[in-house]
């Protein structure tokens, strides 16, 4: 499960590299939903492209 | 564990122009169109116990709100205030306005639904204003018999944060974007011939919700908020009664009746405890019954906390992501996840799943009732501590009730 570090490294990540562009607010929904597949441990492959590459980098190590 | 699916619930897309979505329900999620009532029940209480609006009933805590609020609460309430109150004044006498166009007779129905979504409203339903929600200061000033009830959501990212002065910002921006856009709405209707009548959010002539669930936009949450497919409660809510020919529409089974009752997420991480598990029987609708008395002293001194928002799930994912995760597995998405249910509140710090903040019994000993209501409590708890107070003293305390009921109550405030 994301912990509460993890989820700040990645939603701090999607502030700096979206806020202020127009997809931003798409791609902040994608990543929740997405994190909340990753914990449910659903497949990620309806949930945006953009959303699942800071999902695979900031999750929790197996 | 995957759910039998009893049926499928089709909306439109979430913005105007977007592709329809399907809700499938699961059978045992199903029970009623909308919610379960009793309609004697209804109509029994709304004669005999009539309902008035919060900002008069509860006057009293509503006064006192505003001597805990932080500075910057403080700065941008006011602020919300100059900005609004043009708009809820011109709602007030919207339905004396004259039309302007010359009705054709023919239904107008989804003229007025693809004008409210192009506007931007997320929700646009049609239904009988039921009267007998009607607060008792407002019977008189109703004017129409069909209600447009109109929901605009209120923005993603910045509700994510709540309890926050951010969330805020978006609350009380909506509201502000809201009035002005059912000013054009009810321009737009009185352009096709007919009168219009603004509801405003900010001056509440009944409780709306009822409306918005017959008008099949949505099902009461647990958390006392209209949950609608899209935003959940991330929307602010508003409605425009017109004596345009309009078709109502049928209030509808999403499933969430029955949802918060296996899902319970709200109820469980409310800082103040003051959402309920179990539903109740209250004036003849069966629900979750919010106690305002543990969620107002909260509300109040954490940035308007609604956490009961924030750790919705149909709020944070929306229903048809939420519905199909629950028919495939059996689980509430997001449920036991610090996505979901972390927060963060203020000095207190961060309260994962299982943690709640801690209150003394203090912290919830608030002014109550009505303003004139709270003075006579405390004069009588006076009379028995201290016995019979000093003459200059009951004049005193006469003057500060005929100032109150001189001044008289005002029916404006924001939720």
């Amino acid at each position: 499960m994301f912990e509460k570090a993890q989820i700040e490294a990645l939603f701090g990540e999607l502030d700096r590299e979206w806020r202020g562009k127009p997809d931003f607010e798409t791609i902040s929904r994608a990543v929740h939903l997405g994190i909340a597949y990753w914990d449910a441990g659903r497949p990620l492959d309806k949930i945006d492209p953009r959303a699942v590459a800071l999902i695979e980098k900031h999750k929790p190590k197996a | 564990m995957t759910k039998t699916v009893n049926h499928v619930v089709t909306r439109p897309g979430r913005k105007h122009g977007d592709a329809d979505v399907q809700i499938p329900v699961a059978q045992d999620l199903s029970t009623v169109p909308g919610i379960r009532q009793r309609d004697a029940d209804v109509s029994f209480y709304s004669r005999v116990y009539p309902q008035e609006t919060q900002n008069i009933e509860k006057a009293a805590d509503r006064q006192w709100v505003w001597s805990v609020y932080s500075e910057e609460t403080l700065i941008h309430r006011k602020r919300h205030d100059e900005i609004n109150e043009p708009l809820v004044d011109a709602a007030a006498v919207s339905g004396d306005l004259e039309p302007t166009g010359t009705p054709t007779g023919e239904d107008i129905t989804e003229a007025i639904r693809l004008k409210a979504r192009e506007l931007g409203f997320g929700e646009a339903g049609f239904t009988k204003f039921d009267r007998r929600y009607t607060y008792t200061g407002k019977k008189r000033w109703v004017k129409y018999e069909h209600a447009i009830c109109l929901a605009l959501e209120q923005d993603y990212v910045q509700t994510q944060s709540l309890p926050s002065m951010d969330a805020e910002f978006a609350h009380f921006g909506t509201y502000e974007i809201e009035g002005a856009l059912t000013l054009d709405l009810a321009d737009y209707i009185r352009s096709l011939g007919y009168y219009a009548q603004i509801h405003s959010p900010n001056d509440n002539s009944a409780p709306y919700i009822p409306m918005f669930v017959a008008a099949g936009l949505g099902q009461l949450g647990a958390n006392g908020q209209l949950l609608s497919p899209h935003f959940g409660s991330r929307a602010r809510l508003a409605i425009i009664t017109t004596d345009a020919p309009v078709t109502y529409d049928e209030p509808v089974d999403y499933g969430l009746h029955q949802f918060c009752q296996v899902c319970q997420v709200c109820v469980n991480r409310c800082p103040g405890r003051a959402l309920v598990p179990d539903k109740v029987w209250w004036r003849g609708v069966e629900k979750n019954k919010l106690i305002y008395e543990r969620c107002r002293p909260v509300m109040a001194r954490y940035d308007g906390c609604a956490v009961c928002m924030k750790v919705c799930p149909i709020q944070r994912f929306g229903a048809p992501a939420v519905m199909e995760h629950y028919v495939t597995t059996g689980e509430v998405l997001g449920k036991g996840t610090h996505l979901l249910e972390g927060y963060t509140f203020l000095e207190r710090g961060y309260f994962g799943p299982g943690e709640l903040p801690q209150f003394d019994r203090q912290f919830f000993e608030i002014p109550h009732g009505r303003n004139e209501e709270w003075l006579f409590q405390q004069f009588k708890e006076k009379l028995i501590n201290e016995g019979l107070p000093p003459e200059e003293e009951i004049v005193g305390f006469a003057k500060q009730v005929r100032n109150i009921l001189v001044k008289g109550n005002s029916t404006i405030g924001d939720e």
